[in-house]
């Protein structure tokens, strides 16, 4: 059975920018995703990572109860990769996200948000 | 200064198997700009994995996102449910997993050298590739009784066991795979005019690697020893001797060689599975519906996959988030070609070896 040893960083959408960005050190981290998960009218998201030298681990860091209605920063000055994973966040739950389009996975105008639960 | 062109490259494209769109624009032949469309094949899986199948069910729906990564689609989900229901696959079963993988592994790596190898010219090589991937193809449909779509995995253990006859017929056909393979390594490593189209060709550093984490052969082909079958322990892999394979020239052909010495170690691999194929059963029984979060990486042929799943107690699940190799190697793709010239645009893309069903969804 999988043992993965995951540690959680509990933060806020104001300062999470900040927290990865004095937190991560690219010999050492490796960016995985960002992840939303609907709780049922609020969002939570995750900025997940794991590490080259230690197996089994991941590091989590998670912003719970995010209105639809608010912004989600960008990392992309930290970690370049991360625009697309912020682009599909926008996409999949209709919601903001700083620098960023619509329509790289949904160009269907009739399809909004498809993975919030009241659509 | 001359006249900049822009000059679409797919979505439908005679160099590349899938959709995927690049608009290049050009000055005398040299890419100075690029955006990238990567949406084409989205179905909605992960949608409908939340809302239309039960959990017992996910795994048919996730497998059919592509065809090559099936087993790791597979992989990723049922190490994950069983996490989340608290059960451990037999030794035997998970033994027969990492036959099945490193199979899918070799037959994947197997088309995409061989996709290099046409576009830079060598026809007959891609010939020669397809023709040695047959071996492998009828190897795991005498395991699973398919060529594509094994859907070997089921939860708590595997469906079908391998007889002593199969064992040994698999080692006969690895070591004759072998000889094969080794001298197609020697191809690649060696040939002059092979070297002049692919060395020097879409240049990553170690540094480069690591600020846009770069997934799977080509971070190991610019020197950044990043494996998830080393990184986290999903199958039995450190048991077989398992070695990550890297170069450090960080260009098309370092590409094709980490692949290649990849699919030489994955026959060793399987030769020793089969060596020390354990006795018992190939699945547990389950009880029980899956409640609480895991986090899943595992190794794809292209890379790290990475799986988050979410039960809530009941039959369907809360969420399932799946993010392959190719999506984490889309944005460095996008920026390696500014610079380079728009002939080795093909090379380029092929060398990535994209998995545009996999990063749509």
């Amino acid at each position: 059975m999988i043992n993965p040893n995951v540690e959680f960083f509990e933060t806020t959408l104001e300062n999470v920018v900040e927290d990865i960005k004095n937190w991560y050190d690219k010999e050492k981290y490796h960016y995985v995703t960002i992840n939303g998960i609907d709780e049922g009218n609020k969002l939570t998201i995750d900025w997940i990572f794991s590490d080259y030298n230690e197996k089994n681990k991941m590091y989590v860091f998670r912003v719970k109860e995010v209105e639809f209605d608010k912004t989600i920063p960008s990392i992309s000055n930290i970690i370049p990769s991360a625009w697309l994973a912020e682009w599909e966040l926008r996409d999949m739950f209709d919601i903001n996200v700083e620098n960023t389009q619509k329509g790289i996975f949904i160009r269907d105008e009739k399809i909004i948000g498809p993975l919030r639960k009241d659509r | 200064m001359g006249k900049r062109i822009v000059v679409p490259f797919g979505s439908q494209h005679i160099a590349i198997p899938e959709p995927v769109s690049f608009l290049f624009e050009t000055e005398n032949e040299i890419i100075k700009s690029v955006s990238v469309d990567v949406g084409y094949v989205h179905r909605g899986i992960e949608k409908a994995a939340v809302t239309k199948f039960e959990f017992t069910n996910v795994s048919y729906l996730l497998t059919r996102i592509c065809g090559f990564c099936s087993i790791t689609h597979a992989g990723g989900y049922h190490h994950g449910i069983e996490k989340l229901l608290n059960i451990e696959a037999p030794k035997r079963a998970e033994y027969i997993r990492l036959i099945i993988t490193e199979l899918d592994r070799i037959h994947s790596h197997l088309l995409a050298n061989a996709h290099v190898a046409e576009v830079v010219g060598y026809e007959n090589l891609f010939m020669q590739g397809v023709k040695d991937r047959e071996i492998v193809m009828e190897l795991l449909e005498d395991i699973t009784g398919n060529r594509v779509q094994y859907d070997i995995y089921t939860i708590g253990g595997v469906r079908r066991d391998i007889s002593k006859e199969t064992a040994e017929h698999i080692k006969k056909q690895m070591n004759i795979l072998k000889t094969k393979m080794q001298k197609v390594f020697d191809f690649y490593y060696n040939d002059y005019t092979f070297g002049l189209k692919t060395k020097n060709i879409s240049y990553i550093s170690l540094e480069k690697a690591k600020e846009y984490n770069v997934a799977g052969p080509i971070a190991r082909a610019s020197g950044l020893a990043t494996d998830c079958r080393a990184e986290f322990d999903y199958l039995p892999y450190n048991e077989l001797g398992f070695e990550i394979q890297t170069r450090t020239e960080g260009d098309v052909w370092a590409r094709n060689i980490v692949r290649q010495l990849e699919v030489l170690h994955s026959i060793d691999l399987i030769i020793r599975a089969v060596d020390n194929l354990p006795e018992g059963d190939i699945k547990v029984k389950y009880k029980g519906r899956p409640k609480g979060e895991v986090f899943v990486r595992v190794e794809a042929p292209r890379g790290e996959c990475f799986y988050y799943i979410k039960g809530n107690g009941t039959k369907v699940l809360e969420r399932v988030r799946v993010r392959v190799p190719t999506y984490a190697n889309i944005p460095i793709l996008k920026e390696l070609f500014v610079g380079e010239k728009y002939s080795d645009a093909q090379a380029i893309v092929l060398s990535f070896d994209p998995c545009m069903s996999c990063t749509a969804r």
